[in-house]
């Protein structure tokens, strides 16, 4: 996800807002306006100083962040597009960033240095007017390729293995999807119908053959679980289904590292935190995943409270978006060192100016994590979430939306904070080093206007 | 490699310290502690206080060069003083890399590891021809007789006469033999135990005997001077040197296959170190724990092992030795320094582990006020100790509350019943949870396998305040009630032996316990119909499968069949169904087509059945010994012991049942595995098991080997001596007679030194103080909250004199010792992480509780027919007992 001001285009925001038509139909409109003086510090008060505790660090952060570009394959057929989305990692040893600041500063060749702890995974997606292969339509070029990209050797733990791909990974997430759509199988797992029949469920093996529709015979593929397809276009830009699958991808990339470690070296996972772009949800149709991951959370949890470890660290972070503008309004009547857990009041009452709360609570269909706001001893403010300590949102006996904003329900809390203060960065504002360099390592290619991949694009097509 | 993969690398390499390791096992290691686990180069002198944590410095010790200094398990030479503690390290190893494994994903594998006794470290060796490739002309290592085996050896008729006439010696010489040892008797039995109790500690010394022959012959003045002085006679010692030699030629030649001791199989592990090139470099590290306890030829085997590495860590105390009488010289540990210099070339480094985790402050004080009333100093103008003196151990539990208790001074009566109200009270104010935390320790609990008075005292007082005792080993074993019970039901299926041509005592006495037991089975057997008809059902079919043999074996004879030739149904099959008086049940064998195809195919190869194989093979009876323990196990009397174990009310039956089932099976290991017709007919059988296997059990007082791991059940107050005691602790610790009288050395250290190859160490005439001494210092170092000592005083009553200095006027006596200063104890958390196999534990529990209790529980060896026994008599009473549970639960609410 682009930084504010990084893609800038400002000149034309100012222009808008003065067009007298769209004044008067704002007026028409609910939308958030300032808060007063006085609501801000009523807001304010709700602040509180974070619980201290005796933390340990974790010894490594992966941060992932991702990135998307579209291109046209060749000047004179500006409508056939291909896109890309990458996905970096970046793996920092804390140790090492320890001895990077020099006074208040960060050593930007030390920091630069890092980036070689950097992993990045490139996905191409056909857009308009591009087919892979054999395949009739670019709906269906897209989910073969997209299928092909999940499994390949460059997706797995183990290139000769695989049962390590990202792919598997899906298997195993899918697998834990409550009700009739799981299947308690990591290596099966049920997509809703089939795409071109629309007859199911479909259920599939983790094979590395081709399997087909039991409905229709035509081609099925385990990532059609993730219903991109739904959204592609056979003759415009496939921009909707490349962010779609960008920001899926945010989120599988931490989980795929979880479950690797969490059937190799379990404990290892205690001694990491991950770090994702924006809150802990899945919105569209892969929403499912947010019960896969929560389910989840809570089998590496359980496992590592057996052996006296703390839960695993998961940080959403988030730079962008209408808690970072609401907290922009208010952050200069918040004290330093101060601490909100946005509940669903708070959130509809300031944030989502005044929307109808949802069945269930705020994100009951999405969210697998919770929102807090932070503002570190230093005035620098964040706004991050951590996994919901619940496999579920209805568990027995607990009120959820009561019970998902009280600290004490995050163990790892504490650990969050003391690690953001440790990576409070200055490259960035609202952002911490481990996923600036993850987006900075995503976006190198990008820089001069995707140039590159244009011409990659190109040679890849004529070749 | 994907990135992803270099991630990971990065990741498992680096989250791995010792440190991090130690806060995920929740260890917090002490300096020393930490020292001793950290030191890689170079030989370790390390001396380890009682409860000073020695285990887990060995554990983590192992651990850190395994998993931080890239030594193979494989290149672990980790030798313990009991198979338990070997198991408990090798466990708790496991456990924790398997910690390490969840951190980085790396996997160990111990299996090549060397961990074990000295014992089966050696026969391991014999046979790791990979490693050890010295003798390939062997096609397998000599079978190792263990103590029991070496006993039968021996005493068998054919060798010991052979033994005794190739030492020279004609007719009947039991009385010489005894003599030597200085006792009166013509028995067999006491002359082969006194003469292998002997032949060990030549081996372990590795006695040469055409060299100690010879100096016998040519003899110094001081050889003369030392006979006189102990009142020895040279011819004597010639006599056992040579029955000795003969003794080694019998296992060498005996019974078809080579075969060897434990302290033979030293000798030979240390051989093949010393002929075999680079066996010196095959361990990086030696490690040897219960240092003290180690006898001449282990400490020339691990210096032996070491030398090629100079990593050799020894870990001991030389105030808890208590071996002697199995050889161990505690000197080598004393002076370990000096060997370290003689062998290695170098001096060890010292560490020290002087905090105690386990008594309270008073009871270290107590113990340690105990060892200085001893004058360690050396004597002859030497300087030095021979004791370990730089240790200064110090109470991880600080607390001046009274700790150590003594009863009045008084009668041992009123003692006794003094020392069982406070342990009634113990129990009743729950300072301790169950009367297994109560250990009581004497020096020794029979004599000549009966029950100690003095024991027997203090077991009756117990008894009339409604507590019940466990001491399997005072006295014989098969007087316990479950073995009456179990060998009375076997009298009555299988027949008494025939009666023996054998006079004295103890067979008498034996034949009157059989006599009992019948007794006791017959009771048994009156009072369950059941039971009733299954013993003589049995009973009728052993009568009907030798009616059958003797029938076939008639039919053979009158056709001059030659048992031996090959069985030729055409021929044979039909005059034998026909026999006369062949049962119908013995027809269907040998009708059946099952057995008509094996017998074609077998001639078919080449390898024809012989009539006789056939014979037994339809007369075979389909259940062995300890088939029928677990179909006995069945019925109702047996069945409320379990019930009782499973409740945790008594698992004192059970464990006795256990020990009954190991001793079946090793009767069937060595015996017969097998019941054929053949051993029925003139009650073969029957002279194996009861004239044989099971007298010599009872002879022998035989219990179990010392250091067995056999648990102590749940509701009962265990009886130990302090040898048994050794190595474990408990919340109260009763020192029940604190009397050890000073007989003057041992005769067999008597009539081994002169053959000393070395320096001799310890003087003969201090050897009985020094060794009471640490004896009572590892009986009251296993006390945790509460030590209490019996204090008589009276007529023929005495106490050892530190005990007398000790336990002056101002000491505190139970009558006004306050309980309520007393902690509670602690349910025993298991100090070393203990790791639970899926399908030994896991699957097995899952299967069936009970079964699990059984087997992992109290060590019952399992038989062929345990399906069935669990598949009806177990499941049927957990079905009860669930029943039960509900019910009850339901009446609660
Ligand atoms: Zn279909």
């Amino acid at each position: 996800m682009p930084y504010p001001g990084e893609l800038a285009s400002k000149a034309a925001h100012a222009e808008i807002i003065r067009n007298p038509d769209v004044t008067a139909f704002l007026q028409e409109c609910n939308y958030l306006t300032p808060p007063s003086d006085e609501e801000c510090q009523a807001v304010a008060a709700r602040f509180v100083p974070p619980l201290s505790a005796q933390v340990r660090t974790p010894a490594f952060v992966i941060a992932v962040d991702g990135s998307n570009h579209e291109s046209s394959i060749d000047d004179k057929l500006p409508s056939t597009k291909i896109g890309y989305i990458k996905i970096g990692a970046v793996l920092i040893d804390l140790q090492q960033y320890g001895s990077l600041k020099v006074g208040k500063y960060v050593d930007p060749f030390r920091v630069a240095e890092l980036q070689n702890q950097a992993s990045a995974l490139a996905f191409s997606i056909p857009s308009a007017n591009i087919r892979w292969g054999n395949q009739p339509t670019v709906r269906e070029s897209l989910r073969a390729w997209i299928d092909q990209q999940f499994y390949g050797p460059r997706t797995r733990f183990n290139a000769a293995d695989p049962t390590t791909s990202l792919r598997s990974t899906l298997f195993h997430l899918a697998a834990r999807r409550p009700g009739g759509l799981g299947t308690g199988d990591p290596y099966r797992l049920k997509i809703h119908k089939c795409p071109q029949c629309g007859n199911g469920p479909v259920e599939l093996e983790d094979v590395p053959e081709q399997q087909y529709c039991p409905f229709c015979g035509a081609e099925v593929y385990p990532t059609d679980c993730l219903r991109v397809w739904e959204e592609a276009q056979e003759y415009q830009s496939n921009g909707v289904v490349m962010s779609r699958l960008m920001l899926i991808l945010e989120h599988l990339v931490p989980f795929h590292y979880m479950r690797f470690l969490f059937k190799t070296a379990p404990l290892a996972l205690s001694e990491m935190a991950f770090f994702v772009d924006g809150p802990l949800a899945i919105f569209g149709t892969a929403a499912w995943l947010h019960r896969s991951f929560m389910i989840f959370l809570q089998e590496v949890n359980r496992k590592l409270a057996k052996h006296g470890c703390h839960p695993l660290l998961m940080i959403g972070l988030q730079k962008t978006g209408q808690i970072v503008d609401h907290v922009s309004l208010i952050e200069r009547h918040v004290s330093n060192d101060r601490l909100l857990a946005v509940d669903d009041e708070y959130r509809y009452k300031y944030i989502l100016a005044g929307r109808e709360p949802s069945r269930g609570g705020f994100g009951f269909e999405t969210y697998y994590g919770q929102d807090l706001i932070y503002k570190t001893p230093t005035g620098r403010i964040f706004v991050f979430a951590l996994p919901y300590p619940y496999p579920s949102k209805d568990e027995p006996g607990v009120d959820f939306v009561e019970e998902k904003v009280q600290f004490g329900h995050y163990p790892q809390l504490p650990t969050a904070i003391a690690l953001i203060n440790q990576l409070e960065s200055d490259l960035y504002k609202n952002a911490v080093v481990p996923i600036a360099l993850a987006h900075r390592y995503t976006a190198i290619s990008l820089e001069p206007g995707g140039k590159v991949l244009d011409l990659l694009t190109r040679r890849a097509l004529n070749a | 490699m994907t990135d992803f993969q270099q991630h990971l690398q990065i990741i498992t390499r680096r989250v791995l310290s010792l440190e991090r390791l130690w806060e995920l096992a929740r260890f917090q290691p002490n300096d020393a502690q930490r020292e001793a686990i950290i030191h890689v180069d170079g030989p370790l002198y390390l001396t380890a206080g009682p409860g000073s944590g020695k285990t887990r410095v060995l554990l983590w010790r192992a651990l850190n060069l395994i998993v931080f200094h890239e030594v193979l398990p494989g290149e672990v030479f980790l030798s313990t003083f009991t198979e338990k503690a070997a198991h408990q390290l090798q466990e708790g190893l496991q456990s924790l890399l398997g910690l390490v494994t969840n951190l980085t994903g790396r996997p160990y594998d111990l299996t090549p590891m060397y961990i074990g006794t000295v014992h089966s470290l050696c026969r391991r060796m014999l046979s790791d021809r990979r490693r050890f490739s010295v003798d390939r002309q062997r096609h397998r290592p000599p079978t190792l007789l263990d103590e029991l085996d070496q006993y039968f050896h021996l005493a068998r008729n054919r060798t010991w006469t052979e033994v005794r006439q190739c030492a020279g010696l004609e007719g009947d010489a039991n009385g010489i033999i005894n003599g030597i040892f200085g006792v009166r008797s013509e028995s067999r039995h006491v002359a082969v135990t006194n003469c292998l109790a002997l032949f060990n500690r030549f081996s372990e010394e590795c006695l040469d005997s055409d060299h100690a022959l010879y100096r016998l012959d040519n003899d110094a003045s001081s050889l003369r001077n030392y006979l006189q002085t102990w009142n020895l006679d040279r011819e004597g010692l010639s006599l056992l040197v040579r029955l000795y030699a003969a003794y080694r030629e019998s296992l060498r030649t005996g019974n078809g296959v080579e075969q060897t001791d434990f302290a033979l199989s030293q000798q030979e592990a240390y051989r093949i170190v010393e002929t075999c090139t680079g066996s010196d470099q095959v361990f990086r590290h030696v490690i040897v724990d219960e240092y003290q306890d180690t006898n001449t030829i282990q400490e020339r085997l691990f210096f032996k092992l070491a030398a090629g590495t100079g990593n050799l860590c020894v870990v001991g105390d030389d105030d808890q030795a208590l071996y002697r009488f199995r050889g161990a010289t505690v000197e080598n540990f004393v002076e370990f320094p000096a060997r370290c210099h003689t062998y290695l070339g170098r001096a060890p480094r010292r560490l020290s582990l002087e905090i105690n985790y386990r008594s309270q402050e008073r009871i270290v004080d107590f113990y340690t006020a105990f060892m200085q009333q001893a004058n360690w100093a050396k004597s002859d103008g030497q300087d030095g100790f021979y004791r370990v003196m730089d240790k200064d151990l110090v109470a991880h539990r600080q607390s001046p509350l009274p700790a150590v208790v003594a009863s009045t001074p008084a009668e041992p009566t009123d003692v006794c019943a003094e020392i069982a109200t406070l342990v009634r009270r113990l129990l009743d104010e729950g300072k301790v949870g169950d009367p297994n935390q109560i250990a009581f320790l004497f020096p020794s609990l029979k004599y000549r396998g009966a029950m100690l008075d003095s024991v027997r005292r203090v077991k009756e007082a117990l008894e009339a305040v409604g507590l019940r005792v466990y001491a399997p080993r005072a006295g014989r074993f098969l007087e316990v009630d479950e073995a009456y019970d179990l060998i009375g039901l076997f009298v009555h299926i299988f027949g008494y032996p025939p009666r023996a041509d054998l006079r004295g005592h103890d067979y008498q006495a034996y034949m009157e316990w059989l006599q009992s037991a019948e007794a006791q089975g017959e009771a048994l057997m009156h009072s369950d119909p059941l039971l009733d008809g299954y013993v003589k059902e049995r009973r009728a079919e052993l009568v009907r499968v030798a009616q059958d043999y003797r029938a076939l074996l008639r039919t053979a004879e009158s056709h001059h069949w030659d048992l031996r030739a090959p069985y030729d149904p055409d021929r044979m099959k039909r005059p034998l169904y026909n026999a006369h008086g062949y049962s119908d049940e013995g027809k269907r064998l040998l009708a059946s087509t099952y057995l008509d195809r094996v017998v074609r195919e077998r001639t078919a190869k080449g390898q024809p059945f012989t009539l006789g194989y056939i014979l037994k093979r339809v007369t075979s009876i389909d259940w062995n010994v300890l088939d029928l323990f677990y179909r006995l196990c069945g019925f109702e009397h047996f069945k409320r012991m379990f019930d009782l174990a499973e409740r945790a009310e008594d698992e004192g039956p059970v464990t006795n049942l256990g020990l009954i089932s190991q001793y079946l099976a090793r009767f069937m290991e060595q015996r017969v595995p097998i019941i054929t017709a053949d051993l029925l007919v003139d009650k073969l059988f029957q002279k194996l098991f009861f004239g044989s296997y099971l007298f010599a059990l009872y002879r022998r007082g035989e219990t179990e080997m010392e250091d067995a791991d056999d648990p102590f059940p749940k509701g009962r107050i265990p009886f130990l001596t302090i040898h048994q005691a050794k190595g474990l602790e408990f919340p109260v610790v009763v020192l029940a007679n604190p009397r050890k009288d000073d007989r003057g050395p041992q005769r067999v250290e008597l009539l081994m030194r002169p053959f000393l190859e070395r320096e001799p160490g310890e003087p003969l005439e201090r050897l009985a103080e020094f060794d009471m001494m640490r004896m009572f210092y590892v009986a009251l170092s296993r006390a945790k909250n509460l030590l209490v000592i019996a204090h008589y005083k009276g007529k023929g009553q005495r106490i050892n004199a530190p005990f007398i200095t000790l336990l002056d006027a101002g000491f505190p006596r139970i009558p006004t010792f306050n309980l309520n200063a007393l902690p509670a104890a602690q349910e025993k958390d298991e100090a070393l992480p203990k790791i639970y196999s899926f399908t030994a534990d896991y699957l097995t529990y899952k299967k069936c509780p009970r079964q699990y209790m059984i087997f992992r529980g109290f060590g019952f060896v399992p038989a062929r027919s345990q399906t069935m026994f669990f598949g009806s008599l177990v499941h049927r009473t957990l079905e009860d007992l669930h029943h039960e549970l509900i019910r009850r639960r339901e009446s609660h609410e």
